[in-house]
């Protein structure tokens, strides 16, 4: 039987003429020897196929492999969110163990006081009124100690102890100490002003 | 991850498919769809290499487990079913040459291995070995064709072949098994 026509019968075979169903393929077959005999064949070879290719057997084993997917991509799931973790706690370690190499043993290092205090504060200098004969005799001693100007002495000593006068310069008070104020304050106050105050005593 | 369409999952019928266009650009596939999909096309492949089911489910498993692992590359290839079918097979001849103890790619690739399983059902044996005298692309064509799958699907999963050339194909595979199994080679 000639090739091209039994590919042309294999062809009409497949559009789904059969020899009872159409003419045509039916006066093809019969056109030519041992026609019926290759329909045959081709019925019979297309059978076996779907009897091997579409068994109920390759119908489970589809379903199987479809239950296979389903097991295999929730595994794969559970793997995907344990992967970061795991990785993450490794590298944790990792960055520990690598850290512990670089790092030196802590040496325990006493604390330095900011500033040394003295043992002994200074005191305030105090001196009785009694045992200063007046204040322009005490700030006449001070004066050049503190860098200033008498009348600036007088007038901060005055100040720094209002308690131990009466009211007015001139007269201290026997019974109250008094306290020399410190440098600075001394040197905060204006020499005029000072002066001015002093001599309204004085004159 | 974006995946292309080539897996042709959303054909539609033509009045449909004008439709649709206007509507919403089809979606691709996720894994577990495409996987769906695919294994019904791998397994007909796989028996044509195998002979066998449950050999054949096997192998399609191992496969499914290299495109599980290949997740982007499977979705984003060009013919994804091609792709599928070519790890498939390049796991067959991984088996073979284990069996075989051979290297030599050409006496391997398009030589199926039904001799393994002669436990197979004997009613079977003559559409076996007739197909085991058939290239590769003939005997995937005759499985596809036979386990029901459309000329469009054997396409895709061919990949490269156009319908007109693949139709010729599965003509003349149709009538040498014919002949063959009728014992009529000539």
């Amino acid at each position: 039987m000639d090739k091209r026509l039994k590919l042309q019968v294999a062809d009409y075979m497949d559009t789904g003429w059969t020899y009872d169903n159409s003419p045509e393929l039916r006066a093809m077959i019969d056109s030519i020897p041992n026609g019926k005999d290759f329909y045959e064949a081709l019925l019979k070879s297309q059978a076996k196929l779907k009897a091997f290719f579409g068994s109920k057997e390759l119908t489970k084993s589809i379903n199987n492999l479809d239950a296979f997917v389903d097991k295999a991509l929730k595994e794969e799931k559970k793997r995907s969110f344990l992967l970061p973790l795991n990785a993450f706690l490794v590298a944790s370690c990792a960055l520990l163990f690598g850290l512990n190499l670089f790092m030196q043993p802590v040496e325990v290092v006493e604390r330095q006081p900011f500033f040394n205090l003295p043992e002994t504060m200074p005191q305030p200098m105090v001196t009785v009124a009694e045992s200063s004969p007046s204040l322009w005799k005490l700030a006449d001693g001070l004066n050049e100690e503190m860098d200033a100007s008498i009348y600036q002495v007088m007038f901060g000593i005055y100040l720094y102890n209002m308690d131990a006068f009466n009211l007015s310069m001139n007269s201290m008070r026997a019974d109250k100490a008094l306290v020399v104020p410190d440098k600075a304050f001394i040197k905060s106050l204006s020499q005029k002003t000072s002066k001015d105050f002093v001599k309204t005593f004085t004159s | 991850m974006e995946a292309t369409n080539l897996f042709d999952f959303y054909t539609l019928p033509k009045a449909a498919e004008a439709k649709a266009k206007t509507v919403k650009p089809s979606k691709p596939p996720t894994l577990k769809e495409a996987l769906k999909l695919m294994t019904p096309k791998l397994l007909p492949y796989a028996m044509t290499l195998v002979g066998h089911v449950q050999n054949a489910e096997d192998l399609c498993q191992q496969t499914l487990i290299k495109l599980i692992e290949n997740e982007a590359k499977f979705l984003n290839a060009e013919y994804p079913y091609a792709y599928a079918r070519k790890i498939l097979k390049n796991l067959f001849i991984d088996k073979y040459r284990q069996d075989k103890r051979t290297d030599n790619l050409e006496d391997i690739n398009l030589e199926p291995i039904y001799e393994q399983n002669l436990d197979a059902s004997l009613e079977h044996r003559d559409l076996l070995d007739c197909l085991a005298k058939h290239e590769e692309t003939d005997r995937t064509i005759l499985g596809m064709l036979g386990a029901g799958h459309s000329y469009q699907d054997i396409q895709r999963f061919l990949g490269g072949i156009s319908l007109v050339n693949l139709r010729v194909k599965a003509s003349r595979a149709r009538t040498t098994l014919a002949d063959c199994m009728e014992g009529n080679n000539g």
